[in-house]
Order: C-alpha cells, then sequence, then structure tokens
C-alpha cells in the first residue's frame, strides 16, 4: 500500500470507522492513516458524522406514542389457522403486540379490557378471587395514590405468597390520561413470576390496571 | 416493556424529519406489517422488516408527492424535546437534524440505519436490496457531508442559530 491519501478509499474508510473491516485489512488501513494526514481529517469527521448523527432523534425513544398510532397497531392479524400460524408469530412479535395492545387500553381507560389470563395479558383483576391478587391491588392503590418512581412496596404473606411491585415512570397519552408503568415480582410457593404493566386513571377517576407478561 | 415501537418512530422521525410525519410513517408501516405478517420470516430481527416495509412505502410516498425537499420549516420549529439537555446542546441537535435533512433520501437512509440504529453493513444492504458497497459509498459520503458541516460550524463556536421551542 501506497503511503498517497488516495490509496485509501472513502469507502474503506468509513468502513475502518464502523469497525467493518476484517481485522488484518483494518491494521493495513491503521498504518496507512499513520502518514497520511488528509485521510486521518476523514476519518475525524466521518467519526463526528455518525456521533452527531446517534441521538439526534432520541426524542421518538422517550415519547410516550400518540393514540393513533396504538390504534393502528390493535389492527387484528387475520392470520390462517394453521401450523404455519405459530411459527409466524415468533415471541417477540407476540410481545409487541401484547405491549402495544396494553398500551391501548389506556385510551379507553373508562374500564377494565375484559381479557382471560390464558391470553397471556390481561387487566390485573382477572384473579380478584385469588387472595394474592387482591393484596397486589390494594398494594397498588396505596402505590399509586402515594408513591414516587422507583419506589417498592411488599405485600401478601407466608399462607397467600409474597410479591413485590415497584413503580416506574409516569406519563399522560394522547388522550390526557395520566399513566403510572410498575413492576411485578411475585412469589407462590417456589414458583416466581414477573411481569409488569400500567395503570391508568379512568374518566371516572378510578384506575384501569393492565399487566403484560415480561 | 417489550418494544421496538420506539426505535421504529425514532427511524421514522429521521426519515421524514418530523415526529409527526414519522408516526404517520409508523402507522402505515404496522398496518402494512400486520397484514403481511405471514410473510415475517421469524429467523431475521423484527425491526429489520419493519423498516424494509417502512423504506418501501416512504418511496412510493415520495413518487406521489414529488416531495424530495424536507419540509424545513416544520423542521426548524419542532421542539428539541431534550428536556435535560442544555440549551446549547438542543440547538446543536436541532442543527444536526437540519443537516440530515438536507441529504439526500438514499444517503440518509443508510446514515440512520448505521449510526442511529446501529445495524451492520450486510443488514442494511439486506433491507435495502442493494450491495454492501453501495451501503458504504452512500454512508461514506452522508457521515464526511455531516462531519464536514458541523466541523465548518465549530471553530470559533460557529453561527449561533436559534430554534423556537
Amino acid at each position: 500500500m501506497t503511503r498517497n491519501s488516495t490509496s485509501i478509499d472513502r469507502e474503506t474508510l468509513v468502513a475502518y470507522v464502523d469497525n467493518e473491516l476484517p481485522r488484518e485489512r483494518a491494521a493495513e488501513v491503521e498504518r496507512a492513516l499513520a502518514s497520511d494526514p488528509e485521510a486521518q481529517e476523514i476519518v475525524r469527521l466521518m467519526r463526528l458524522g455518525g456521533e452527531a448523527a446517534a441521538h439526534a432523534f432520541d426524542q421518538a425513544l422517550n415519547e410516550p406514542p400518540p393514540a393513533h398510532l396504538l390504534v393502528a397497531l390493535q389492527g387484528p392479524p387475520r392470520m390462517p389457522r394453521s401450523a404455519r400460524h405459530r411459527r409466524v408469530f415468533s415471541f417477540s412479535w407476540r410481545m409487541t403486540l401484547a405491549a402495544c395492545l396494553a398500551s391501548l387500553a389506556i385510551g379507553f381507560a373508562g374500564g377494565l379490557l375484559q381479557r382471560g389470563g390464558d391470553k397471556g395479558y390481561g387487566p390485573a383483576a382477572a384473579k380478584a378471587q385469588d387472595p394474592l391478587a387482591t393484596s397486589f391491588e390494594s398494594a397498588l392503590f396505596t402505590a399509586l395514590s402515594s408513591g414516587a418512581a422507583g419506589q417498592s412496596y411488599d405485600y401478601g404473606d407466608d399462607a397467600m405468597g409474597r410479591g413485590r411491585l415497584q413503580l416506574g415512570r409516569q406519563f399522560t397519552t394522547s388522550f390526557g390520561s395520566d399513566c403510572r408503568e410498575f413492576d411485578r415480582v411475585e412469589t407462590r410457593g417456589s414458583v416466581r413470576t414477573r411481569d409488569g404493566g400500567l395503570a391508568c386513571r379512568s374518566a371516572g377517576g378510578g384506575w384501569a390496571v393492565m399487566t403484560v407478561p415480561r | 416493556m417489550v418494544a421496538i415501537l420506539p426505535r421504529l418512530r425514532r427511524f421514522a422521525y429521521g426519515l421524514t424529519g418530523s415526529m409527526e410525519k414519522g408516526d404517520d410513517l409508523v402507522q402505515a408501516a404496522c398496518e402494512r406489517a400486520l397484514s403481511k405478517a405471514h410473510q415475517f420470516d421469524p429467523d431475521t430481527r423484527l425491526e429489520a422488516w419493519v423498516y424494509t416495509i417502512m423504506k418501501s412505502i416512504r418511496i412510493d410516498e415520495l413518487r406521489k408527492h414529488r416531495e424530495m425537499a424536507m419540509d424545513q420549516e416544520l423542521l426548524a420549529n419542532h421542539p428539541g424535546g431534550d428536556a435535560s439537555a442544555d440549551t446549547e446542546s438542543r440547538i446543536r441537535l436541532a442543527e444536526v437534524r437540519k443537516l440530515i435533512a438536507k441529504l439526500p433520501e438514499e444517503q440518509r437512509v443508510v446514515l440512520l440505519l448505521v449510526s442511529v440504529e446501529g445495524m451492520k453493513y450486510r443488514e442494511v444492504a439486506a433491507v435495502l436490496g442493494c450491495p454492501i458497497g453501495t451501503v458504504m459509498s452512500r454512508l461514506s459520503r452522508a457521515r464526511l457531508a455531516l462531519g464536514a458541516a458541523l466541523a465548518g460550524d465549530q471553530p470559533h463556536g460557529g453561527k449561533v442559530v436559534i430554534f423556537p421551542g
């Protein structure tokens, strides 16, 4: 390799910056760069450009999605009931849908969405007959009334099982509902489960609670 | 909560230059993705598949509206949204977004996928349906243009551009 700056093309330089070159080729480029101020400057500018772009759109990560977007995600996938059905809905895809549906519930926070527990997601009240679930709801209500983000609450006892919930982020949906995220860890006997969810103020002033498996 | 939605929104924001237009694009892409769920190959990354869908919707839209130029006014007026960041870096980020908006669409897509979404070149080539060499040449031009524009602003603190919001 000559030490002329034109010997390293820009495609190679950008690949070098992004660690996309094979190790040997990267070492060659590194050696050539040492005596090539022009190429060094190009590398510097490419780094600057990449680093500047990296966080330019982070706002989209931090804002809760608008309602119309959540409604769009509700679209029921009309899947044929075939073997392919299961294959298509990979774990992450189902999780995404579940998360989106849970978020969707915020928009219609007038009441609980009646989904069975067998769907994997549903209102926390679905197990209202269960003492631990009742205990959870009571703890959640206390937490929502007075808790701060990150605060934990323990509930239950040795007989019914024990749980801990932790409050998460607070945000307001496009519909104007105030919502809180929460995490929940429960232990019943030797079985430990972890999930989380959203609690949103309903129009009537109560809370609509939706849990999502993790 | 497991969801790729925030990343889809970030990509769409970068592509269209505004959160509103970006969300419209995400919405269209999600609708198309749901209707074509049977085409999704579970061995691939879901977001890469949706990026492909977003890119093709975007191309359709650009053809329809011949809207090759970004809505600069909307972009400039869009609030920074970085509540915790100081004013200087907010202005800086707005400047970066404006510069990215000025790039040709084909370069912008590659820049977003590599430098924002952190995808490997071969993944980007798959999303765009083009050779890796094309990815590299578009990316090198985009990065250099952006870097040079930003460096040109730097020496004396640069020209101060105040964006409302």
